[in-house]
């Protein structure tokens, strides 16, 4: 028997959280079992017999749009001996075939036939749930973003997410054509530690100074170039933005929702140190390709709302517990919980319908400036997440600790209807309220 | 000296310099416009628009070579002791000024208690600068390029 509420303090999680096995095969039930996941985007199965694998937590699915138009999240298992149906990572099909015994599915997961039939006993049922494709219970879009959930009853999508509705919103909305879709490839790495500790570093402006000093120390130390185009940015400019002073990180804050939920904002100021992200796109220079998306979207949604859109200065929501987004870069993450001292990565970028092409390509170039692990950023949070792991592991002390801003939370209403609390950026607020969602979603 | 037996000894050089951490002597290898890539995807078309685990010009190797050799790079600490075995080098013709050439490396690296083996096709594209042959560009396409990667920090 686990006893959570020993394990969770408001400002600790004991080690168990980071290194018994018992507790993460707890996590997989209750939290990623019921939890809301994010799958796959629309575009990625925009027409009928489109498919895309993808996983939820360790299981395999496959999202597909059938021949009536729907979304089905599928287990990617063959109900015969429990093959894998599909190898392929996208296409487009009007029937899986499973490669072992050539048993076959619709796209909507139903057995749609099988090998030798007349050696079967007569009278089969075919039909018996036991032998489909299973199906993901519950499969919801929000915007284009499809999600699923392992568990029959819980909340609906939109409520599960509240104001994390916002990450999504702050993506689509910088769209001139209020569409996105899916490109550029994707960007994998795995890290021997718990899900539980990349997912505390996603808003963790603690730690910019001291892990990640021998990259901006060098980058801070280099002079520009010239560029194609004069917004184009230079890696060089975002890796030293990790040695900004801690005034810029407190200022940037972090906000905290029900259900794990947060985003930090930005500690990115602009070449001329203007605070705010990295592209100052209302003035952006004429003849720039951001003038000329600053345009279109003045034209989509009128200068107000535009004006409200980019001011909208997030470094990255967390969409708990798998998911990341990063609007002003297009970014989107998932986290895969491997096993309790392994975890999978997989980082995405989505394309701006309608925005210059450089705007797409300033995200595919912030994604190996940042988020590979060929940078120069990223191994060294692999080594410290993979330290403390060691140590959670081996015991010698108890409790993974979160202290800074206890106490000091001011209350913030998001979007003027969902209640949370604001810290300053160096506040741990953010690790808090994912330790008390936690809590929460593993009660029985 | 054939333009083979130089091309060899370059690549020969480019190695040992990477494996016994003169990075600064191997940035000097490369030429000011250079372009280092090593793409996400097998066969992957696109630098620009496609996600790459490399995307390096002449100043973003220069601040990996900060990087490496900065006290506190924390995933150098211990620094990664690497072998990379050159191998298959070939001339595959020239393309706008510049020599083609292929070549294979098998890369291992140590470090402990970690220790990694990839294995890679390898194109260079190499321009004669005042005399000296300088990398241009050099694409580097792992067997695992779109597999989880855990770090990768020295370049192959």
């Amino acid at each position: 028997m686990i006893d959570i509420d020993s394990l969770v303090g408001a400002d600790r999680a004991h080690r168990r959280l980071y290194s018994d096995p018992a507790i993460f095969e707890l996590e997989m039930e209750r939290i990623f079992s019921r939890a809301w996941l994010y799958v796959a985007h629309e575009s990625e199965v925009q027409n009928a017999g489109d498919f895309v694998t993808a996983r939820m937590a360790r299981l395999p699915v496959i999202a597909t749009r059938d021949s009536e138009g729907a979304i089905n999240v599928l287990v990617n298992r063959c109900g015969h001996r429990g093959a894998m149906v599909c190898q392929e990572e996208r296409g487009n099909t009007r029937a899986f075939r499973c490669p072992y015994h050539g048993w076959s599915y619709r796209n909507d997961g139903t057995l749609r036939g099988v090998p030798n039939r007349q050696t079967w006993p007569e009278g089969y049922d075919f039909t018996r749930p036991h032998m489909q494709m299973p199906r993901v219970p519950r499969v919801a879009t929000y915007r284009g973003f499809v999600f699923a959930s392992l568990a029959e009853q819980g909340p609906d999508l939109v409520s599960y997410l509240g104001p994390a509705t916002t990450a999504i919103d702050d993506l689509l909305d910088r769209s001139p054509s209020g569409e996105i879709e899916r490109a550029g490839g994707t960007l994998r790495y795995y890290v021997n530690a718990n899900w539980k500790i990349p997912t505390e570093n996603y808003n963790d402006f603690g730690h910019n100074t001291s892990t990640h000093e021998s990259s901006y120390s060098v980058a801070r130390q280099m002079t520009p170039q010239d560029r194609r185009d004069p917004m184009e940015i230079r890696p060089v400019d975002i890796i030293r933005q990790n040695g900004s002073p801690p005034e810029i990180f407190r200022q940037a804050g972090v906000y905290a929702f029900e259900n794990g939920h947060s985003y930090n904002g930005t500690h990115q100021t602009t070449a001329g140190g203007k605070a705010g992200g990295v592209i100052d796109v209302e003035n952006a220079p004429e003849g720039s390709a951001y003038a000329e998306y600053w345009r279109k979207l003045v034209a989509f949604h009128g200068l107000e709302r535009a004006q409200k859109v980019v001011r909208r200065r997030r470094h990255l929501s967390v969409v708990w517990p798998s998911m990341g987004v990063q609007a002003f870069f297009q970014r989107v993450s998932v986290m895969h919980p491997v096993s309790v001292d392994r975890t999978e990565v997989h980082i995405r970028t989505v394309r701006l319908k309608g925005a210059p092409d450089l705007i797409f390509q300033n995200a595919v170039r912030y994604l190996a400036t940042v988020n590979s692990p060929g940078s120069i950023i990223l191994p060294d949070d692999i080594e410290v997440f993979e330290q403390a792991q060691r140590n959670l592991m081996q015991g010698g002390g108890e409790w993974s600790l979160f202290p800074n801003g206890l106490g000091a939370e001011d209350v913030h209403e998001e979007g003027g209807k969902w209640p949370g609390w604001r810290g300053n950026g160096l506040s741990e607020l953010t690790q808090r309220n994912q330790l008390r969602a936690w809590r929460k979603w593993m009660a029985p | 000296m054939s333009l083979l037996a130089e091309v060899e000894d370059l690549l020969y050089r480019e190695a040992r310099l990477l494996d016994e951490r003169q990075f600064e002597a191997w940035l000097a290898l490369y030429a000011d416009d250079a372009l280092y890539w090593m793409p996400a995807s097998w066969g992957q078309q696109s630098i620009t628009d496609e996600v790459s685990l490399f995307h390096d010009d002449h100043m973003t190797l220069a601040a990996r070579v900060g990087r490496l050799m900065h006290p506190r790079a924390h995933a150098q600490l211990p620094p990664s002791r690497t072998l990379h075995v050159v191998t298959n080098i070939r001339l595959a013709g020239e393309q706008d000024g510049l020599a083609c050439v292929h070549s294979a490396c098998v890369f291992h690296e140590f470090r402990a208690p970690d220790r990694l083996m990839l294995a890679a096709q390898v194109e260079h594209r190499l321009r004669r600068d005042g005399g000296v042959l300088r990398i241009v560009r050099k694409r580097v396409d792992l067997l695992e390029c779109d597999q989880p990667h855990r770090s990768l920090q020295i370049p192959i």
